[in-house]
């Protein structure tokens, strides 16, 4: 991680869930975590052991409900004596407690009594979303755009602001929820002659409903009204259902299924996935074996029943709608867009009602709902990291490098040196060496592209770099450097660091003769193939890895004087057994090449274990990036 | 504490009913989830077995939660009308159920 700066990112800081989004040559991408998921439970869990952060902080809530915060988005920069936080605090299974006048949760970690402010459990939080984006972008992310509601106070800012910088960000700019969500549908450039334009956010997520009115004039926001409802969300709707099938329950078995805790929680994820289908389609199958004492429950909920289920609440989204307009003293007409935000105005219903409140007038939807903030947030970032005077698309185009830039290396496997999307000017180094014993000259093949394997990338051009003196292979130390110059200009060198002697090729525009939809094109390609992809490279990367232990313990048998000489031949005869195997069985499935490996490694230990000097071959184990193991040593294995 | 999970035992897939395992490319991919839970399941099983202690320890809730999960992914998977498939969760909800309320005798 040599480069100085990595992208700025926008990050959604949410009371349930927060997403991260990167917004890269006029491109916005929403950042999946480790667990392949584009948005992350705002969870922090704390155990005997360890502080857990997102899904797994969430999955083991119900086994250790009180030291697993959420929702600290509803207690940051508020007071002790704040009411709301009163009320807040009788639903939560952690402790509230008070520091001095400053609101603190407190729960158990590592056998020890410990406190938090809110500004903490975000920061953790923050920084999971920090380290997403790092893991995406394969360097150090410092700077953030974060986003808070627009009813966010001076006091509950700062606290965010704080929490950015507890976390390692410079938080660049706090920015309004439904502002974000504008800019993520370009709203902010408003169109010729029409001047001023009114936007309506309608934000109804998991539990937080929030409605906003906010004025735009030449690229600057500004407030007009928000409304809403702290407290109503999907998970009302959810309940709804709930409630509605445990009495079709003890209408049809005459059972109350309602005490049982296993068999609500069961039933409860039947409604959230019932639900989502809903959103869909019109009917939901219900489908839930042995619920309750034995008993299977087999349903259907209609779309139509659902929405009456819920009527009352989704009619209640509209009160705070009228409320917005009075208070931004504007009647329907003077809105020009309304945009949709949260999972749940995937719901027709709710659309529907929106729409008509606005006399059939179009709702901005083609973003997710769940990602338009993080969404806007990340194209906020991005501009003002970038050159403000000239247009986002211009400067954002410019200054990365589209593709991954890097050379061919044993196996037709591509070594990335220079990352996609590295800002330019750039200047990378990378460390190679031989693969054949006394090798003369290397042929460098630069590629540029997304696959590992170097076939399926582009050609830019081939050099050789010759006159290596005599030596093993693996022993020459060759730098390879990528250059890019702030005009593009791509010059590849490779060095002998022995003898000094240096080749070089330049490319000159390497997008000459790529557009962006090319460019996009190879990316999802790439994706499409990156588990195929991935699956070959090991393959090799095995393949290698018995090869060079075969090598090594040849050379080891060859040079340990130690040897007698019968064990010698016998390890003689066993490299070369697994060489000529290994030119019989280029298509053997990676467990093969394992196996012979690991067979190998036996005799290694079993014949070198009295000797102390037969690990000496520990200095010639460079390998082609990185890909040789030295025998013994087990390179999937993790800590046990 | 949190007990880890033991390793997964490796002779479990070289047993006489597991064997339509090996065929599983020609299989509906629902029963080949439930197969997957139950795999999990017979890990836990084992666990339960091995259980010694009171209703309120730690390993004892991991437990249940553990089963309770296996028994959620279960709903989750959908029959398509197939009898088959529905048969086979069937048998593996019931089966989690026989392996919780042998946890809840076993606790004290």
């Amino acid at each position: 991680m040599r480069r100085a700066k990595g992208p700025a990112v926008g990050i959604d800081l949410g009371t349930t869930y927060s997403c991260v989004g990167v917004c890269q040559h006029g491109k916005v991408e929403i950042i999946a975590n480790d667990q392949g998921n584009r948005t992350t439970p705002s969870y922090v869990a704390f155990t005997d052991t360890e502080r857990l952060v997102g899904d797994p902080a969430k999955n083991q809530a119900a086994l250790n409900p009180q030291n697993t915060v959420f929702d600290a988005k509803r207690l940051i920069g508020r007071m002790v004596e704040d009411p709301t936080v009163q009320l807040d605090t009788r639903h939560w299974p952690f402790q509230v407690v008070s520091d001095t006048g400053k609101l603190k949760v407190r729960v158990s970690f590592k056998g020890k009594e410990k406190a938090f402010y809110p500004e903490e459990i975000s920061a953790i939080v923050l920084a999971k979303m920090k380290q997403t984006a790092e893991a995406y972008l394969g360097c150090p992310i410092t700077q953030a755009v974060i986003t808070v509601p627009a009813y966010f106070n001076d006091s509950q800012r700062r606290a965010t602001i704080d929490a950015g910088t507890i976390a390692g960000l410079h938080v660049l700019k706090i920015l309004n929820e439904p502002t974000a969500a504008a800019i993520a549908y370009g709203l902010e450039a408003s169109r010729k002659g029409e001047g001023k334009r009114n936007i309506l956010i309608f934000d109804l997520g998991g539990g937080t409903f929030d409605v906003s009115i906010l004025g735009v004039d030449d690229g600057i926001f500004e407030v007009k009204a928000t409304a809403g409802d702290t407290h109503l969300g999907g998970e009302d709707f959810d309940n709804r259902l709930v409630d509605h099938l445990v009495r079709e329950f003890r209408r049809k078995h005459k059972e109350d299924l309602s005490q049982d805790k296993k068999a609500m929680q069961r039933l409860r994820a039947a409604c959230e996935r019932a639900k989502r289908t809903l959103s869909s389609g019109t009917a939901a199958a219900i489908s839930v074996d042995s619920l309750y004492k034995g008993v299977d429950f087999h349903t259907t909920v209609t779309r139509a029943r659902f929405e009456d289920l819920c009527s009352d609440l989704f009619q209640a989204t509209l009160k705070p709608l009228g409320k917005a307009l009075r208070d931004a003293n504007m009647n329907k007409d003077q809105i020009h867009d309304i945009v949709l935000v949260g999972g749940s105005t995937r719901i027709p219903k709710v659309q529907t009602l929106l729409q008509e409140f606005f006399s059939g007038r179009e709702l901005s939807k083609n973003i997710n709902p769940d990602e338009a903030v993080a969404y806007g947030a990340a194209v906020q970032a991005a501009i003002l990291t970038g050159n403000r005077s000239q247009g986002l698309q211009n400067v954002l185009l410019l200054d990365v490098t589209p593709l991954s830039l890097g050379i061919d290396t044993v196996g037709g496997v591509m070594a990335t040196v220079v990352k996609r999307n590295s800002p330019v000017p750039t200047q990378e180094t990378m460390e190679f060496t031989t693969a054949e014993d006394d090798q003369e000259t290397v042929v460098f093949e630069v590629y540029e592209g997304e696959r590992s394997m170097s076939k399926n990338n582009h050609l830019l051009g081939t050099f050789i770099l010759g006159g290596l003196p005599p030596a093993l292979r693996g022993e020459p130390v060759i730098q390879v450097s990528f250059s890019i110059d702030t005009n593009n200009i791509l010059t590849v060198s490779a060095r002998d660091t022995d003898t000094g002697n240096t080749s070089q090729l330049t490319i000159t525009d390497t997008r000459g003769r790529l557009n962006r939809e090319e460019v996009e094109q190879m990316v999802r390609e790439a994706e499409e193939h990156r588990a195929q992809d991935e699956a070959q490279q090991e393959k090799i990367a095995a393949m290698n890895s018995l090869e060079s232990c075969a090598l090594h313990l040849k050379r080891a048998a060859e040079g340990g004087q130690a040897l007698d000489v019968r064990a010698k031949k016998r390890v003689l005869e066993l490299c070369e057994e697994a060489s000529s195997w290994l030119e019989g069985n280029q298509l053997a499935e990676k467990e093969a090449y394992e196996e012979r490996r690991r067979e190998l490694e036996e005799v290694w230990d079993s014949v070198f274990s009295d000797l102390s000097q037969g690990r000496g071959v520990e200095g010639e184990a460079r390998g082609f990036s990185g890909q040789e193991q030295r025998p013994g040593s087990e390179p999937e294995s993790g800590p046990k | 504490n949190v007990p880890r999970k033991p390793p997964l035992n490796q002779d479990a897939g070289f047993k006489p009913s597991d064997q339509p395992l090996s065929k599983s490319l020609g299989m509906q991919p629902g029963i080949q989830r439930v197969m997957q839970v139950m795999e999990e399941v017979e890990q836990l099983e084992q666990e339960v077995d091995e259980f010694v202690g009171k209703k309120t320890d730690k390993a004892y809730r991991l437990l249940e939660e553990m089963l309770t999960k296996e028994l959620l992914e279960l709903d989750s998977i959908e029959t398509r009308g197939q009898d088959n498939v529905r048969q086979a969760r069937k048998e593996a909800v019931h089966r989690i159920q026989a392996i919780l309320e042998k946890l809840e005798k076993k606790g004290l």
